[in-house]
């Protein structure tokens, strides 16, 4: 079997799903063994393994993540096609089944002789974006002959109009929804993205591209104030991470009156874990202790902007 | 005979020992993801050349935190713990190979060409790891360079090297060529078993013990911050040999390092002797 067109490879950091991975014996959830696989095996990290599992548990156990990735997939093959592009869409992930290795297996066993990469992250540093493309390396060496050859990357789209107007898009849905005005001198806006270690900060544009992002966000929604602020970091790191954390900007704006906060995950694809837990129960929590109304924005999903955004870009790079 | 009241002393000090070693075992620093992922990360004789380019100035300057500490060392007793670690550092009990003529068998390796071990650039946190200890063994009081190297470091490395060695098995090295990484599974273990016996001496006040962890948290930080530098540098420099028609995130960032050759010739370390008297 022989696949002649190039194929699109989506790599994205995934999410547990059900099915055990036989990893542990006996099985202590999906979420464990998904977490420990991100912090490794280690005895000095079980503590932390089992805080952020417990968020998992908090909301049911499991991930969208992948399912959304797969719908996004599914999307921008569509849209493609709509073009004419027939494109053979594959999804993999890095810390969870369907792995980037499997998948590329799978490719290479289904005849995909050549295929082009997308990194599904938003924002560029060595453990998003350099780490997926290592990974997809990793599949091609495990493959062996035969495995499909990398004839592009899709270049990042951090500052793409479509990616930052399907955030506008769902920030003044949210903002509807909610009868808020997002120009209301007691209203705020807080984008967020995940934080990162000061160390992996300082040598890529990290946060350089998150601040890019959120001003053009800001321009499309006609210009009103807002913060870029830090999520997710790591509870027993003992080292500086990417500031300011969401609390203490929740904490700032309560303090300089705003009686209502929007907030945008701009740094993440789909309302995984990191979005509604830390994101929406966790900044809920700190707004309400603050006496602040907090309302959480959905991620850019599928929005149709933000996949013609993809689907130009691969188009660009297939042509 | 030993009155109730040393006992006494003795037995919090070992108490408070316990719960360093605990606290030691249980940081992020030590239980870094990249050690932790060593046992199901694919990991390669090329992550580990960049782990031990940026690995190997620690190794070449550990020594002289020890040699500074101990110009500063307020007794002989004091200075024995260190002086037994010392000549161990000099090649004692690795045929007369010091650490660091030990790390560069393994440099080689790992296909870093002899001569060149000084000439990759460093990502900062590894010249943040090293400046961070010469000053806490030149401005701190002792006891805080005494927790640096040692819990800090003597009761840390076994922990950390075991996951280490894991990948080095994984990459395929031969036992010959991990010898500095093996030897240390033993030579810390006797050394943390030396240093516990001095540190009782000498965690004898709350002020004692606070400076002692304060030494070992500084260093352990310090560890932390360089695991995340490492774990920067093999993330980017693998993606470049694997795909090199694609530009990494962190394309451009080593114009600016410093080579170890650089560090050493801008590396200016003071040491006041007026201050042997400042431990409590």
């Amino acid at each position: 079997m022989s696949c002649p067109a190039p194929a699109l490879l989506m790599v994205a950091f995934g999410g547990p799903t059900p099915g055990c991975c036989e990893r542990f014996t006996p099985c202590p959830g999906e979420a464990h063994c998904f977490v420990s696989g991100i912090l490794g095996h280690n005895p000095a990290r079980h503590q932390r393994i089992a805080e952020v599992a417990a968020h998992y548990g908090e909301l049911g156990g499991y991930s969208e993540f992948n399912a959304y990735t797969r719908k996004q997939a599914e999307a921008l093959a569509a849209e493609l096609g709509s073009r004419g592009l027939d494109v053979p869409t594959w999804c993999g992930y890095h810390h969870w089944r369907p792995y980037v290795r499997d998948v590329v297996a799978e490719m290479k066993a289904a005849g995909v002789r050549e295929m082009l990469v997308l990194i599904m992250a938003p924002h560029q540093s060595s453990v998003s974006w350099d780490l997926y493309l290592r990974i997809v390396g990793e599949g091609i060496e495990q493959a062996g002959a035969g495995a499909p050859r990398v004839i592009g990357v899709v270049e990042p789209w951090w500052n793409e109009a479509g990616f930052t107007e399907a955030i506008a898009d769902r920030i003044s849905e949210a903002s509807r929804r909610e009868g808020i005005d997002l120009d209301a001198p007691d209203t705020a806006l807080l984008l967020t993205a995940h934080a990162v270690p000061e160390s992996l900060s300082r040598t890529a544009p990290y946060c350089r591209q998150i601040e890019e992002t959120a001003a053009l966000v800001a321009a499309q929604l006609g210009g009103p104030g807002y913060r870029v602020a830090y999520q997710s970091q790591s509870g027993d790191s003992t080292v500086p991470w990417t500031q300011p954390m969401v609390e203490d900007v929740i904490a700032a704006y309560a303090e300089a009156g705003k009686s209502t906060i929007v907030s945008h995950a701009i740094g993440f694809l789909c309302d995984n874990v990191e979005v509604l837990y830390d994101l929406g129960v966790e900044g809920r929590r700190c707004a309400a202790e603050h006496g602040v109304r907090f309302v959480r924005a959905e991620s850019v999903h599928s929005h149709p902007a933000f996949i013609r955004m993809l689907a130009d870009r691969v188009a660009v790079k297939l042509a | 005979m030993v009155s109730a009241a040393v006992r006494q002393e003795t037995q919090s000090a070992r108490d408070f020992l316990r719960s360093l070693r605990d606290e030691i075992q249980s940081h992020p620093g030590v239980g870094h993801s990249l050690l932790g992922r060593m046992l199901t990360d694919p990991r390669t004789r090329h992550d580990f050349k960049i782990l031990a380019s940026q690995h190997y100035p620690l190794v070449a300057n550990f020594t002289t935190y020890m040699e500074l500490l101990l110009l500063r060392a307020p007794s002989s007793e004091a200075k024995r713990w260190l002086a037994k670690v010392l000549v161990d550092e000099y090649g004692e009990r690795s045929h007369g190979d010091d650490h660091a003529a030990t790390y560069r068998a393994f440099m080689h390796a790992a296909d870093i060409a002899p001569g060149s071990e000084e000439s990759y650039p460093l990502h900062p946190e590894v010249v943040g790891f090293i400046r961070e200890h010469y000053r806490i063994c030149t401005q701190e009081p002792f006891l805080v360079g005494l927790g640096a190297v040692g819990p800090g470091h003597e009761w840390s490395i076994p922990t950390m090297f075991e996951h280490v060695m894991t990948g080095l098995r994984k990459a395929g090295f031969a036992a010959d060529d991990v010898t500095y990484w093996s030897m240390h599974l033993d030579q810390d273990m006797d050394h943390g078993a030396w240093l516990e016996e001095a540190l009782v001496v000498f965690c004898d006040t709350p002020e004692a013990c606070r400076q002692v962890r304060r030494g070992a948290l500084l260093s352990l930080k310090a560890r932390e911050q360089f695991w995340w530098g490492v774990l920067d540098k093999i993330s980017s420099e693998r993606t470049k040999t694997m795909l090199p028609s694609v530009a990494p995130a962190t394309a451009g960032a080593e114009d600016t390092q410093p080579t170890y050759a650089d560090l050493r010739q801008g590396l200016n370390v003071r040491v006041d002797l007026g201050v042997v008297s400042d431990a409590p």
